[in-house]
């Protein structure tokens, strides 16, 4: 199964899966997700994807928090393109 | 703490910082620009899976507190006493 | 970045940099403890050179080194030369973490040499000394005024972090870092049940699994508790309502943040109530210590249990160690002068310590279950997996520290490999001197990071009174009534003579 890896970030507003060749976007995961699914099906038609997406605890969460948990989630996301 | 550090949510209308103020006796989200507003915390209804999760959860709690009290104390804290 | 390996902030989170300076002392220790001959009573000393406050009545004997390393070198020298140490180990985490070494120097040695100075002057025996302790110091009277210097500390960190210019403490607080400093003296006090353990090995396997049992208990009973008063009572919504509940009811901050991340929550409002959580975690080390030490019921009668408690009901790792430091020094304290008994240093506070490592190691656990109740029942993401290692990358990693400091000590001394008072000389150093130094630095720093004016910060009304009813209302009394149902009657041993 082919594997892609994403940064995700939270803008405030939207949800941003980025990496070197794609950004997607969502007001929601699941928005996100599905707007994922398009563009990943734009790119390579069918088949099943394992998607990564890691949100960088560092980009959300203040300095003064890190000390008490360095780490936000990480989402593992199995896409359809069929 | 960070004096001051909370996370800014952007306006959806035009993208400036909102600021966290007091309106009817609620907490809302309100652009420091252009005015847009939103509560900072929506009304939800009890879903049926937050009564199961709460509830298996005391069940579990009240079972073990027994079950491990009675181990600890038979086992251990008559030592003690 | 590729996907997330189980190596993944090894050498670049505070929680992984409190695990190796911990271990890398311990090791000094046991290398030490390894050379050590019983009969010359000579080894290569690597720990003697860590400083020790001693209770004084002449200032020139306010500083001093390990009981067991006397003569290795003067008090002032082991104050600079700890400095020294100390400065280098947490610099290089510093430069690791990538923060700006420079100036997290020069916050740490004002810091550093801050609290050294509040801990001699708090010492003097006219403060300190216990009623049993007055013929031995040549005095009198005496205050009695066990755990002063902790007490100093906050009091003084509460006051520049609160009242001293804002360019200032946010200078400070580049090196005010409680969580990392306490989280190194918890490793530090993982060899304490290590060397108690060789003596009275069923007395620390007993607190651990008090401790265990406890914490299975008071979560499933906390967590739904506060979840529904949330929800119900103060209509939050469930994502504010899980943050909240956890936060209060297992592990403050780390708890907070661990749930919203698993449930996927808006950054807000794990932020949000965290800076809620601090505060009311410093109020708490204030108030509970005295009302544990002084109520009829607790007190003398169930010290271990009132260690306990603190752990399953104050909601940060430096407030609750803090707290039972505290907590430590008044009974032991008011043993000494009711009860002409002299228990061993440490034990309420390794209590109080046992309680929390526990919750926070199963805090990956928790947030496991509610990121599965989220993913698949709640929020319903199709395709979307929560992978079981986040119980890895949630768990506190310095507890790896705790135990492997423990273990090695009873391994290498019930197993006969290194003498029992070699392994003493070798590490006491690092239970005593050290230990204690760390949580005077972690007093400093709770107070120098805590400002009560988050408190008026518009949007924290409901949450803070929520926050307060259930910690008044559900937390303490069931944690009260859980700590004692699992430690009713256990003292803390009594100093040989």
């Amino acid at each position: 199964m082919r594997t892609i890896h994403f940064d995700l970030y939270y803008d405030g507003v939207k949800w941003i899966a980025k990496n070197d060749r794609i950004v997607v976007s969502g007001k929601t995961l699941e928005e996100l997700d599905e707007n994922l699914k398009l563009k990943l099906k734009d790119i390579f038609k069918n088949g099943k994807i394992k998607v990564s997406m890691e949100l960088d605890f560092r980009k959300v969460i203040p300095h003064w928090m890190w000390q008490y948990h360095p780490y936000y989630f990480y989402r593992t996301v199995y896409l359809d393109l069929d | 703490m960070g004096g001051g550090n909370i996370a800014e949510e952007l306006c959806p209308n035009c993208g400036s910082p909102m600021e966290i103020v007091k309106a009817e006796g609620m907490d809302i989200l309100r652009c420091t620009s252009c005015g847009y507003e939103r509560p900072l915390m929506a009304v939800e209804p009890w879903d049926p899976i937050e009564g199961k999760l709460v509830r298996y959860s005391i069940i579990a709690g009240i079972i073990l507190t027994i079950v491990l009290a009675a181990l600890i104390n038979v086992y251990i804290l008559s030592q003690y006493s | 970045m590729g996907e997330r390996r189980w190596t993944k902030g090894m050498f670049d989170t505070e929680d992984w940099w409190a695990f190796w300076i911990g271990i890398f002392f311990v090791i000094l220790g046991l290398v030490a403890a390894a050379t050590y001959n019983v009969e010359t009573k000579i080894g290569v000393d690597l720990t003697g050179w860590i400083v020790s406050f001693p209770k004084w009545v002449d200032i020139s004997k306010s500083l001093s080194v390990d009981k067991y390393h006397k003569g290795f070198m003067s008090g002032p020298v082991a104050a600079v030369v700890s400095y020294v140490i100390f400065t280098i180990a947490t610099c290089i985490g510093a430069r690791a973490m990538k923060w700006d070494v420079k100036k997290y120097f020069v916050a740490w040695t004002i810091i550093y040499w801050l609290t050294v100075i509040i801990y001699i002057l708090s010492r003097n025996a006219y403060i300190q000394a216990t009623s049993l302790e007055l013929k031995k110091y040549g005095i009198e009277w005496s205050l009695q005024l066990g755990g002063a210097h902790y007490i100093a500390a906050l009091i003084i960190g509460l006051i520049i972090g609160n009242l001293a210019p804002r360019g200032f403490r946010e200078f400070l607080r580049r090196a005010a870092r409680p969580e990392w400093y306490i989280k190194i003296a918890i490793v530090c006090l993982g060899t304490k049940l290590g060397l108690k353990g060789i003596e009275a090995t069923g007395y620390a396997v007993h607190l651990i699994l008090a401790g265990c049992c406890a914490t299975i208990a008071a979560y499933l009973l906390f967590w739904p508790l506060a979840y529904t008063v949330s929800r119900k009572v103060f209509k939050l919504t469930k994502e504010w309502a899980a943050c909240l509940a956890s936060g209060i009811s297992i592990c403050g901050v780390s708890a907070s943040i661990a749930t919203a991340g698993a449930i996927r929550a808006r950054p807000i409002v794990p932020v949000m109530i965290s800076s809620l959580i601090v505060v009311f975690a410093v109020i708490e080390l204030i108030v509970l210590p005295y009302v544990l030490a002084y109520a009829p019921f607790w007190g003398l009668n169930e010290p271990m249990a009132a260690g306990a408690s603190l752990g399953l009901t104050v909601k940060t790792d430096g407030a609750d160690a803090a707290a039972g430091a505290i907590l430590d020094e008044l009974l032991r304290a008011r043993a000494a002068n009711e009860l002409g008994v002299q228990w061993e240093e440490g034990w309420i506070t390794a209590a109080a310590v046992m309680t929390k490592i526990w919750i926070d190691m199963f805090i990956g656990i928790w947030a496991f279950v509610l990121a599965v109740i989220w993913v698949y029942h709640f929020e319903r993401r199709p395709g979307e997996r929560v992978e079981k290692m986040e119980i890895w990358w949630r768990f506190p990693k310095f507890v790896l520290g705790y135990f492997i400091a423990m273990f090695a000590i009873w391994g290498l001394g019930l197993g006969g490999i290194i003498p029992t008072e070699a392994l003493k000389w070798g590490i006491h150093p690092i239970e005593g001197p050290m230990r204690h130094l760390f949580f005077m630095l972690t007093f400093t720093s709770i107070g120098l990071v805590t400002d009560f004016r988050e408190l008026k910060k518009e949007g924290l009304g409901r949450l803070a009174v929520a926050y307060a009813f259930i910690l008044v209302v559900i937390i303490i009394p069931i944690g009260w009534f859980i700590a004692w149902l699992f430690h009713h009657g256990m003292k803390p041993p009594v100093v040989k003579p």
